[in-house]
């Protein structure tokens, strides 16, 4: 496990490594293959209905309508948070 | 911040989508500092767009550590705890950081419910693809491909699924986890040179029953 980098010959040898690094330089055909291998498994976007933020004992309610609302709307928001401004202030409702 | 269309937040326009992103810029920290004082003081669409920036990235560090079909819900699990504890983040520049920490901790007390049958998941799909069988589909071989990623060093692993699960950038991925650039590079080299090795010769052009090798 690296975590410091403190080797200056393996620095060296994954500074080569533009690609890989961010998309720039010569395309990696072994790499570019497994991003589209692997892509699929990517996290959907989906961004679930957020609860009221409060604090304290309803919280685990709060985490189970969470998840209910999600299972609901995910058909509904495709992928998009449901949220619809209110004119109080900086309140909102959720869809 | 993410502008609003249609009674809808546009997530694009703070680097949310599925693209690249090439740098972190100041302004982008600036940002997830306004976010999370306002998801402290109850603003959801706040904490929406912070779940939106950091997902897959915890994505990422999950599916590094549990199986595939676990990860969805503890993503939601990971964001559901970070939102009950948000008031106790001291340093709010370390979001992404503490969020992984979290995510890490979450798939530790996964495994420590449930370590036998992912060992046996494990098994069969690393077995599966070793033997090149025939009957492998495209996902059958994605999935392969993924159990020995996981079978790395887990800083190789988790950088290496950033990278080619989530499509994050090197730049990206030191930003939301809070690595250094040199480390990540490191991470992405090292782990990509162990995954040819593993992997073996011809991985962009597939034979018969073994495409993706």
């Amino acid at each position: 496990m690296d975590t410091g980098n403190k080797q200056p010959e393996n620095e060296a040898l994954a500074m080569k490594d533009d690609y890989l690094w961010d998309g720039s330089g010569e395309p990696d055909p072994d790499i570019q293959s497994l991003e589209a291998l692997l892509g699929k498994f990517r996290h959907n976007g989906r961004t679930p209905v957020i609860p009221e933020i409060v604090r304290g004992s309803r919280w685990t309610l709060l985490s189970r309508r969470m998840r209910l609302s999600r299972s609901r709307d995910d058909s509904r928001c495709r992928g998009w948070p449901c949220y619809r401004d209110t004119e109080a202030g900086s309140r909102h409702t959720v869809l | 911040m993410a502008s609003r269309s249609g009674g809808r937040v546009s997530l694009v326009e703070a680097g949310l989508g599925h693209r690249p992103v090439r740098d972190q810029s100041a302004s982008k920290v600036s940002e997830d500092l306004r976010r999370v004082d306002a998801a402290r003081d109850g603003d959801r669409i706040a904490f929406g767009c912070l779940y939106d920036r950091y997902a897959r990235m915890v994505h990422g560090v999950l599916l590094a550590k549990v199986p595939l079909g676990e990860v969805d819900d503890l993503v939601q699990d990971v964001f559901l705890l970070a939102l009950r504890r948000l008031s106790t983040l001291r340093e709010t520049g370390c979001l992404g950081a503490w969020l992984t920490a979290i995510a890490r901790n979450l798939a530790n007390d996964y495994h420590r419910r449930s370590v036998p049958e992912d060992q046996l998941a494990d098994d069969i799909s690393e077995d599966k693809f070793e033997r090149g069988d025939p009957g492998a589909d495209h996902q059958g071989t994605a999935a392969a491909i993924l159990d020995v990623i996981k079978g790395l060093p887990e800083a190789y692993r988790e950088t290496l699924i950033l990278r080619l699960v989530e499509g994050m950038t090197g730049p990206e991925i030191a930003a939301r986890t809070g690595m250094t650039h040199g480390s990540v590079r490191v991470n992405l080299h090292r782990g990509m040179q162990q995954l040819r090795g593993k992997l073996g010769p011809g991985l962009s052009h597939p034979g018969p029953g073994k495409e993706a090798t």
